[in-house]
């Protein structure tokens, strides 16, 4: 195209260059500007949204936990601790095993456990399913000390289940084989997240409560006395 | 009077809107730049009101945790009697045993000339019976007696019989319905 004609081209259009520059200006706009703005804009309404849920929930539990009385929570648990020791505490059964026999009238010719290992961690491993440790016993007496005994076994702390009893019809005296669970539960290791709402109390478990509430102390004191004995050093006379 | 003739007419009214096209593109794609600026500005201001609205949601979240924190020891004894709870609501589910009623139960059924040696009771429900009749007879009557007024087991085995001098010993396996 010769010049003169590109120059009349160019001279005709000229009104054009305007509206192209602007034109110009918004797709540049667009790319740099808008577009990085509205991705943005999706991303704080999402980011929004799940803040919004997290501090409702923080909230929630904020109030949870400041609706709930600490001493009367010390109190309830220290009472569930009674019911549920935190590891295999062997002394402790037998205690309670030996006050219930002189409470109720029963002689304990045997006690036979095999607690295994008693560190809770160790324990926990092997036992997934449910933490009992079992005894045999084996009582003497009365019919009815020994139905007053098996009462009391089961309404006493720690929680103890009869699982299987033997007994010679005609002469409880000779003695009754009694197979028991006795139970235990370690602590808790972690919390869980912040964000996990408050773990609530059932009815069912309100109910659990009151029927441990009720229950009488163990007779004999709660563990053996710790009475200072023996040799210093084991390895001298 | 003079008249004039315009014979230009048909180019002027050509040129003339041209103009307006003109106008109107430099007109138009004004107005769109500055509606454009318009849009593009209220969506950096609505961007910056949401970028601050993040972060005092954040900054409320987080004040929230730090207290939740400081709440610790009320949550782990919470936590620590819900578990402690609900492992004895399952214990307590558990069926117990009731060796009473089923003591009461069979001396009922016993008729004379049978004598119970031992009975073992589990928590699945089983009852063992080990005893002496005097004679087939009163063994025969007890075990009718037992099947008769047997709704409450779900099974009754004889699960041994011996024939001693004057006397029969058996062993009775009774299994309870399961509810």
């Amino acid at each position: 195209m010769p010049k003169a004609d590109l120059k009349k081209l160019l001279l005709k259009y000229r009104f054009v260059a305007f509206p192209l520059a602007i034109g110009g200006l918004i797709l540049i706009l667009t790319v740099f500007f808008l577009v990085p703005n509205i991705s943005q804009i999706i991303k704080n309404r999402q980011e929004l949204a799940q803040e919004k849920e997290r501090l409702a929930s923080l909230t929630q539990k904020l109030a949870d936990l400041e609706g709930l009385d600490e001493v009367e929570l010390s109190t309830r648990a220290d009472l569930v601790l009674k019911a549920l020791p935190v590891e295999k505490d062997v002394p402790l059964i037998l205690t309670t095993l030996s006050g219930l026999g002189e409470e109720t009238g029963v002689v304990l010719t045997k006690i036979s456990a095999t607690p295994g290992e008693l560190s809770t961690a160790a324990a926990q491993k092997k036992e997934s399913k449910t933490n009992s440790l079992d005894f045999e016993i084996t009582i003497s007496g009365t019919l009815g000390s020994i139905t007053n005994f098996l009462d009391r076994l089961v309404s006493t702390l720690p929680v103890i289940q009869v699982n299987s009893v033997s007994l010679g019809a005609d002469d409880p005296e000779a003695g009754v084989e009694i197979s028991l669970d006795a139970y235990f539960f370690p602590l808790p290791e972690t919390l869980g997240a912040v964000e996990k709402p408050i773990v609530k109390i059932s009815t069912d478990e309100e109910i659990a409560y009151k029927k441990i509430e009720k229950v009488r102390p163990p007779p004999g004191g709660e563990t053996l006395p710790l009475v200072g004995s023996g040799k210093e050093n084991l390895f001298s006379f | 009077m003079e008249k004039q003739i315009n014979f230009l007419k048909a180019k002027e009214k050509i040129s003339e809107r041209a103009i307006k096209l003109r106008r109107l593109v430099q007109v138009g794609s004004s107005l769109f730049l500055v509606f454009y600026i318009i849009i593009a500005g209220s969506l950096f201001s609505f961007r910056l009101i949401q970028d601050r609205q993040v972060q005092t949601v954040g900054q409320k979240a987080n004040q929230a945790k730090i207290k939740i924190n400081s709440l610790k020891k009320i949550e782990s004894l919470q936590v620590s009697l819900k578990e402690r709870l609900r492992t004895l609501t399952a214990i307590f589910k558990e069926p117990g045993l009731d060796y009473q009623e089923a003591i009461l139960y069979l001396e009922d059924l016993s008729p004379s000339g049978i004598s119970l040696d031992e009975i073992s009771l589990n928590k699945q429900g089983e009852i063992d019976v080990n005893g002496a009749a005097d004679n087939s007879q009163v063994l025969d009557e007890f075990l009718n007696a037992l099947s008769e007024s047997g709704k409450e087991f779900e099974s009754i085995i004889l699960t041994s019989l011996r024939n001693r001098v004057e006397k029969y010993e058996f062993n009775i396996r009774l299994l309870k319905e399961t509810s």
